[in-house]
């Protein structure tokens, strides 16, 4: 059978749990309160016994029976006893048939079993004596019968089954409420966490305001939730922006196809065509393979190719490369700097890091304009620095443009893609480096600090 | 019509290729490419076989896809070569993993290329390996009316001196060494700059314009002639 749902939450458990310790600690204190109180009457009792036998015994032995008379006259419950035995143990006086055994009158504590005798008849009662002999010879015993305190237990024990069952109700009681209120809140957080994941992701669960566990909890969750949306988005927005660079090839692609199968006058012109669809599909190959490129450096982690490399061996065929290209552009590409710098890398991705940046640099200055390639060493850092004349990166967007895709307003409408950088992160983070761009009065300058692996 | 990087091939010797490779598109893509080319191509379909037959020798080259079910390309490689099998061996791979192509050549591999790739670089770095140089110790190199002195670093066309920067040498002597066949974009960045990567702009094209103004001036037969958008060949004027 399946418990109704209220009664299987954490709440009521816990409550049923902590009332139940609550209630055995409650009952453990009714026992030892009970417990300690008899025994302090009990030894009470006992001192005032003993106290009694003393003063008889240090007294005129003829007052003894004085005391008899007073000891048991005043005893409705049958408790006490008294006896004074002669030398032959025959009692003289008192209510006890005989002088018990195990005893000796030697003015201490005995547990005793003995015969009492008064007008109500014969019982043996057990109790406990005292005795002493006196200074005629005889032996005076006086006990109590504790058998008044058997009721007191059933008494206490009638107190705690009346109070027991009402606090067990109250428990109960508490508990479901607890548990009830608990469960609205879950059922809330249930509903709107459904919404959420049927795609509400702008959705936030309800806080009371009341600071209290759920609060405390549901504001966690929801800076999580904040932080998955900020993600999906920007996953949302990458996605968008592979889907935009795999169409704009594929698009003239389609377009060169198309026009050739239907205008081709010859096969040469057929060919054109076909060539053109070549281009634009090896541009949207790039791209995925630009891609994968990225996620194998980022996480491969793999520097099997690594060896000791000169930057400024890099620096000089990046330039003897791209020197021609600029020169057509109109762009002066010039290298200054050290002339060597070792360190441990891999030089093709080296190679591949800095072209990139030269590449993008001479893509982004306008004709006229000098890119420059540096090795230069500051107070702290050594550092390969490329510099262009071009319009710069705004402040807000220096810590996007190395995302993957990202690509500002401005280079919308130029070719190329918006990995470059991207890569060049991550092969700088593969090396240890830093990337950076810096600030500077005009154009772009972006650093890439490589102290830290330097030979 | 004859593909031009064939020509100085004797017709009748016929080159042998296997190709090992577990996609049967790609192979057949592969194989209907080399055989137009006057290749004869046996396909293998899994490392095993292709192990074998790579093994019972008598090729002249073979492609290896790094990925194979059963035996690994790369173990077929080193197989075959600690069995003294010197047959020249293009790893073919998909993965383009950044260590991938060092550990392609430590195993063994004479050249490396990523898919996707064109048929044309695919069969350009066949022929390279097919027709490697012997290790010549001449210091003069000539292609018709072109000389290309190793030592003075000195390059003429009939009596016409050419004034060259050092990379366009090394590019012209790449070219001459390979005089007939197509070199590639990819394949000219490698041997002339020593780095392995793409470049995606067409860098060497500007370099080889430059090149070929000086090579082939105004009224000159044409030496160098480009071929279908991915590549270069050099040829004496007919």
């Amino acid at each position: 059978m399946r418990l109704p749902e209220f009664l299987r939450t954490a709440t009521f458990r816990w409550t049923l749990t902590i009332s139940a310790v609550f209630l055995t600690s409650a009952l453990i204190l009714v026992v030892i309160i009970y417990r300690e109180s008899i025994s302090t009457a009990k030894s009470r009792i006992d001192d005032s016994l003993v106290q009694e036998v003393r003063s008889v015994a240090g007294g005129n032995p003829k007052s003894v029976f004085a005391h008899i008379e007073t000891r048991l006259s005043e005893d409705p419950r049958r408790l006490r006893l008294a006896g004074l035995f002669d030398e032959r143990q025959q009692p003289i006086a008192g209510n006890m048939r005989a002088m018990p055994d195990n005893f000796t009158p030697d003015m201490r504590l005995w547990d005793i079993v003995a015969e009492r005798e008064d007008d109500q008849g014969v019982e043996l009662q057990s109790a406990h004596a005292v005795g002493a002999v006196l200074s005629d010879g005889n032996t005076y015993v006086i006990g109590r019968n504790f058998g008044d305190v058997a009721p007191l237990q059933d008494d206490v024990m009638n107190f705690v089954g009346m109070a027991l069952p009402p606090a067990v109700v109250l428990t109960l009681v508490c508990a479901v409420v607890l548990s009830l209120r608990t469960q609205r809140r879950i059922e809330e957080i249930h509903r709107m966490a459904q919404r959420i994941m049927a795609g509400h992701l702008d959705e936030r669960l309800p806080v009371r305001g009341t600071s209290d566990d759920f609060d405390k909890l549901i504001g966690i969750i929801n800076i999580m939730l904040s932080q998955i949306e900020r993600l999906m988005g920007e996953v949302k927005g990458v996605g968008d922006d592979i889907a935009h660079d795999l169409r704009t090839p594929l698009t003239r692609v389609r377009a060169s196809l198309e026009r050739g199968r239907d205008n081709a006058a010859s096969l040469d012109d057929l060919r054109v065509a076909v060539d053109k669809g070549i281009t634009g599909i090896d541009q949207a190959l790039s791209v995925t393979t630009a891609l994968l490129r990225i996620a194998a450096i980022e996480h491969g982690q793999r520097n099997s190719g690594f060896g000791e490399v000169d930057l400024g061996t890099i620096v000089s065929a990046v330039v003897d490369l791209y020197e021609p290209a600029a020169d057509d552009k109109g762009v002066k590409l010039f290298s200054g700097g050290m002339t060597q710098l070792k360190l441990r890398g891999d030089g093709d991705l080296l190679f591949e890091a800095i072209s990139n940046l030269v590449d993008n640099a001479i893509k982004f200055t306008p004709r006229g304009g000098t890119v420059s390639i540096e090795l230069v060493r500051t107070d702290a850092n050594l550092m390969l620095r490329v510099a262009d004349t071009g319009p710069g990166i705004p402040l807000p967007e220096r810590e996007a443009v190395f995302r993957r895709f990202y690509r500002t307003d401005k280079s919308r409408n130029l070719s190329g893609m918006g990995l470059g950088l991207s890569l060049v992160a991550a092969i700088s983070r593969l090396h240890g480096f830093r990337v950076q761009i810096a600030d500077s009065l005009q154009g772009c300058t972006i650093e890439m600090i490589c102290s830290p692996t330097v030979v | 019509m004859r593909p031009i990087w064939r020509e100085s091939i004797d017709p009748n010797m016929t080159t042998r290729v296997l190709v090992i490779e577990d996609d049967p598109e790609t192979a057949g893509e592969i194989v209907a490419e080399l055989t137009s080319q006057g290749f004869q191509v046996d396909w293998a379909a899994t490392g095993s076989d292709g192990l074998a037959r790579a093994g019972s020798g008598g090729y002249d080259v073979m492609t290896v896809d790094r990925l194979l079910p059963e035996v690994d390309g790369l173990t077929i490689v080193e197989n075959i070569r600690s069995n003294g099998i010197k047959t020249p061996v293009l790893v073919l791979s998909a993965l383009g993993e950044v260590d991938d192509r060092v550990r392609g050549l430590k195993a063994g591999g004479d050249d490396y290329l990523v898919k996707p790739f064109a048929l044309v670089e695919l069969s350009a770095r066949l022929d390279a390996l097919l027709r490697r140089p012997a290790d010549s110790r001449e210091t003069v190199l000539r292609v018709g009316p072109l000389t290309l002195d190793l030592i003075e670093r000195t390059v003429k066309r009939g009596s016409r001196d050419l004034d060259i920067l050092p990379r366009e040498f090394q590019l012209l002597e790449y070219l001459m060494r390979h005089t007939g066949q197509v070199v590639t974009r990819t394949m000219l960045f490698e041997e002339v700059w020593h780095y392995r990567f793409d470049p995606r702009t067409n860098l060497v094209d500007v370099h080889m314009g430059r090149l070929r103004r000086k090579v082939d001036a105004t009224g000159e037969a044409p030496m160098i002639h480009s071929v279908r958008g991915t590549g270069f060949v050099l040829r004496a004027p007919s």
